[in-house]
């Protein structure tokens, strides 16, 4: 069958695709792979694709999911390979009765560099030979299944489509209950990317029970605008009486399945766990009905294998990536120092950066291999996709290939043969291209080029390329050579009213000037109001990007958002809340060091950084608090473990009379607690000689006041005033929204503390004085 | 004086000023990572909230540059109180709190060491009280001829915090609402207090 014909009764009904092979033949009392039963036991084989074409099966899968030479090269396996496909398919037909088969492929278990050492090429070539032998059998279709990565999933997508154009391909990924792949990939990523590709459905199996699973092919759905198909579990593995048993049956698993068919399933399987009851109870449930019509989104995004970003949003293109002019980055790129360059893009994205521009100079001295890692280094290491600024065409098409994800493409002339070559790149390899608004000449006015962008939007059409790959360049030229930047401008205004986006190089604008980066900044800042979707730009210039965000908010087009904070692992647990992984975490250290030396090495240095990202903006105050409260219990259970009881010295804290807001005052106290301080919170509306009462009692460090009304403010005078008529030397801490500097020193404090960390950045001053 | 009890589930409040109010400044929603803390505690707060109004309207004295504004015997002084209420023929006073069982939460949270649902609560309190003015403010307006000055409150720039001492007097004891004798705050906490001046 071809795909037109597959595709055709895909659109009339959904189809009903067998379950599970490997862990059936284990109930059935077999303990090898289904590729060494099908060569010991082919009889078991047939058995199992009968029952389940009786269940009503309109498609089984042969059993090479584990046939390609890398996996079968790890049973020892890998001479049979022919063999195992050839009879796989054989055996298959033989029972089929008019049921497709479905050539299964599935991955070789080993990760791509850097996460493992697999190249795309050696998945190319392993999925390919698989591949041959499936289509030299006359299978209905291929799928490729229960892929963990994304990069190896493209590597068996083109190993198969390199070979035939005519069969109907399936590419699946597995996602973990976070809705993410091994590797980080997210659906709305695999639907971006694979959108692209000619591919003719897209899918999930694996890993996750149907309930579990709904919500992941749902957002998978929204997305993409291929075939849908769906393979759950019957539920997590449980081990009882020394078996394994999946604990969802046949009519647990019938519940869902209106589920998958109301979010567009096509065509409706089940994985492992699962058997030939579970098959008819789908078949029975949605076996005649037609599918659903969806309603798809359509994303302007790039990805990398574990993030999308989105250009609905202003995306800052880092710049730095280019040895022009750079001397250590071209001996890096000559020596192929991976770690160097890796430093710079960490270095940018640490600073804004949404998407890369990699550029590799001179390129003819720069082997495919080494691009092909650096590629994969940049974006599975640091998550940022790409524009691949590669002008040698057999060295784009080769990156691009071997790409994670979906890249922009930078760039091509509006010029016929130069844009349609990298047009037909992107429409094979995916990825959005930028097209710069000019032709041979480089232009002097917005006529001009308003010219060349039209030109394109004209070819566009002739070669069916939504606008929606294609983002402008509106030209910036240096206005140091004499150009006019509001010729650019008019430009980027004019795309907007075409409701196109756009992107430049915004250094060009100031080359040969002095002062660049006012130039910079101011030109960005007219840019981003005509409507600029993006700039290559230098992130590392803190006056241009702090015009950037001032133009962005001033337009509202703000990307202000809770940046994912790079850090170590307990700062990531901190941040997130995450209690029961940093109690584990600390649990871990008390094995190998004292209460003490956790507190003072690990978790002391996690709240000074959560302090110092608060203090800089990068983190929201309930990230703060989030991040105190979480700390706070740990730092509670490694000080039990100190007989003294462990803490840095008591603080008292209370909101004074007559003051009923509080908020303020328990924010710094959980803030105060985390970082080991022994808080005694004495609540508000105190009365001053209470406060004064406790401090002269226990003795503590300092003593915190918070008063918000201008009417309560006095009262710290009125504590202060006691404090010292009692002869008690402490000093004495005041914050509130009625307080500034100067009352508070009018009022008798020793120091105001403007923000919820101020308390925290007094006391190790004190620790530091003492 | 009419008293008017608003479901709190009736009240519209834009999750922005939530997000802002809980100090996301700029983000304009709450981001994903905190949603499943908002939700719970949003949800909390509805529960909790029982929004209750005292509005009464006051014919005032002409406006003296001494005294002030006066109605029901107290002078309304200062310069806020002058460009909005100066040249008002009427003067609605409310009076709009949330009740006492949210204050009550807000602090059990805080006890249990849940500090971002406290603060999560507290924010949302305030600006729930907030919206609930704003929605009585703007259905008084719909259904007067007389324009309408800004919504001014006690405690707001010259306007003396000591006139919620008269709030808490004239309107207290039907919301159960009290004001500290020193300092003037309301108990309980999300209350808050209005004057809007109608001139012709």
């Amino acid at each position: 069958m071809n795909r037109k014909e597959f595709a055709k009764i895909l659109k009339e009904r959904v189809l009903i695709l067998d379950g599970a092979y490997g862990t059936e033949f284990m109930m059935r009392g077999f303990k090898q792979s289904p590729e060494e039963i099908l060569l010991t036991h082919p009889e078991a084989i047939k058995k199992l694709h009968e029952d389940y074409v009786k269940a009503g099966a309109n498609a089984l899968l042969t059993s090479t999911f584990g046939a390609n030479p890398i996996k079968l090269s790890k049973i020892g396996l890998e001479s049979h390979h022919d063999e195992i496909v050839k009879n796989a398919v054989k055996i298959a037909k033989s029972v089929s009765k008019g049921t497709l088969i479905f050539g299964d492929i599935g991955p070789t278990g080993d990760l791509p560099y850097p996460l493992g050492e697999r190249t795309f090429d050696e998945y190319y070539e392993s999925f390919k030979k698989t591949a041959e032998a499936l289509l030299n059998e006359n299978v209905d279709a291929i799928i490729l299944e229960t892929f963990t990565d994304i990069l190896e999933l493209k590597a068996a997508y083109f190993a198969v489509r390199d070979l035939s154009n005519e069969i109907f391909l399936i590419a699946h990924l597995t996602f973990d209950e976070n809705g993410r792949t091994l590797t980080g990939t997210d659906p709305m990523n695999f639907a971006v990317t694979f959108d692209d590709l000619d591919v003719d459905a897209i899918g999930m199996n694996c890993s996750l029970a149907p309930e579990e699973m709904l919500p992941i092919f749902e957002e998978l759905s929204k997305y993409s605008h291929k075939f849908l198909t769906v393979e759950p579990d019957a539920g997590k593995p449980i081990l009882r009486g020394g078996k394994i048993e999946y604990p969802i049956g046949p009519d647990e698993f019938a519940i869902h399945v209106d589920s998958y068919w109301e979010a567009g399933a096509n065509i409706v399987g089940s994985c492992c766990g699962s058997n030939p009851l579970h098959t008819s109870k789908i078949s029975k449930i949605i076996g005649r009905r037609s599918p659903v019509e969806k309603d798809e989104k359509h994303l302007f995004a790039i990805s990398s294998p574990s993030s999308v970003v989105d250009f609905d949003q202003f995306v800052i293109i880092g710049e730095r990536l280019n040895p022009a002019g750079k001397k250590k980055l071209t001996e890096a790129m000559k020596d192929e120092n991976v770690e160097y360059i890796l430093d710079l893009a960490r270095e940018q994205i640490e600073k804004g950066a949404n998407t890369l521009d990699l550029n590799f100079g001179v390129e003819q001295s720069i082997s495919k291999d080494f691009m092909a890692k650096v590629v994969s280094a940049i974006t599975y290491k640091t998550g940022a996709p790409l524009s691949l600024d590669i002008q040698t065409p057999e060295l784009l098409e080769s990156v691009m290939k071997r790409y994670a994800g979906r890249p922009l493409i930078n760039s091509a002339r509006a010029v016929d043969d130069e844009f349609l070559k990298r047009a037909n790149l992107i429409k094979k390899y995916g990825g959005l291209l930028i097209v710069l608004s000019m032709g041979e000449h480089v232009p002097e006015s917005f006529e001009e080029r308003k010219l060349s962008i039209t030109h394109i939007l004209h070819l566009l059409e002739t070669i069916d390329l939504p606008k929606d790959r294609i983002l402008f360049d509106p030209i910036v030229l240096a206005i140091g050579a004499g150009a006019d930047a509001r010729e650019t401008i008019k430009t980027i205004s004019y795309l907007e009213s075409l409701g196109l986006k756009s992107s430049f190089g915004l250094s060009n604008v100031s080359f040969g000037m002095p002062d660049r980066s006012y130039i910079n900044g101011a030109f960005l800042t007219m840019a981003i109001l005509n409507g600029l979707s993006s700039a290559i730009m230098n992130p590392l210039d803190d006056t241009v990007m702090g015009n950037l965000k001032a133009s962005l908010l001033l337009t509202k087009r703000s990307r202000i958002s809770m940046s994912k904070v790079q850090g170590s692992e307990l700062l990531n647990f901190v941040l997130t809340g995450a209690t029961e992984k940093l109690l584990s975490s600390v649990n871990e250290f008390l094995k190998t060091e004292e209460p003490v030396s956790v507190i003072e090495n690990h978790l002391k240095p996690v709240m000074d950084e959560v302090g110092d990202l608060y203090g800089s903006g990068k983190i929201f105050l309930p990230q703060l608090i989030l991040a105190a409260q979480t700390a706070q219990k740990a730092f509670e259970k490694v000080q039990a473990l100190i007989p003294s009881g462990g803490d840095y010295g008591k603080f008292v804290i209370a909101t004074v009379k007559g003051d009923v807001h509080d908020i303020g005052k328990n924010i710094v106290a959980t803030i105060v607690k985390s970082a080991g301080y022994k808080v005694l919170d004495l609540g508000r509306d105190v009365p001053s000689e209470k406060i004064v009462d406790v401090v002269e009692k226990e003795q503590p460090i300092v003593v915190g006041l918070s008063a918000m009304m201008t009417t309560t403010a006095p009262r710290i005078k009125e504590v202060v005033d006691e404090i010292r008529k009692r002869h008690i030397k402490i000093p004495v801490i005041v914050g509130g929204a009625s307080l500034n500097e100067s009352l508070a020193k009018e009022l008798g404090a020793d120091f105001y503390a403007k923000s919820a960390t101020d308390a925290i950045k007094y006391l190790k001053q004190m620790e530091v004085n003492h | 004086m009419q008293i008017i009890e608003v479901p709190s589930r009736d009240v519209e409040i834009p999750e922005r000023a939530i997000a802002s109010r809980m100090g996301f400044k700029g983000i304009g929603t709450i981001p994903e990572e905190f949603r499943k803390w908002y939700v719970e505690v949003r949800e909390i707060a509805m529960e909790l909230s029982k929004p209750s109004a005292a509005i009464d309207l006051f014919i005032p004295s002409s406006y003296d540059d001494i005294k002030g504004i006066s109605i029901d015997r107290i002078e309304i002084t200062g310069t806020l109180a002058k460009s909005q209420l100066g040249k008002s023929v009427e003067i609605t006073a409310m009076l709009v709190t949330l009740g006492s069982d949210i204050d009550d939460k807000i602090s059990e949270l805080h006890e249990s060491g849940e500090e971002l649902k406290s603060f999560m609560l507290d924010a949302i309190g305030s600006e729930l009280v907030e919206y609930v003015a704003r929605s009585l403010d703007g259905d008084l307006r719909s259904k007067r001829s007389l324009k309408g000055s800004a919504r001014i409150a006690p405690g707001y720039v010259d306007l003396p915090i000591s006139l919620n001492e008269w709030f808490a007097f004239k309107f207290g004891k039907m919301l159960s609402v009290k004001s500290d004798p020193q300092s003037f705050t309301f108990l309980p906490r999300k209350t808050i207090s209005a004057f809007i001046g109608w001139s012709n």
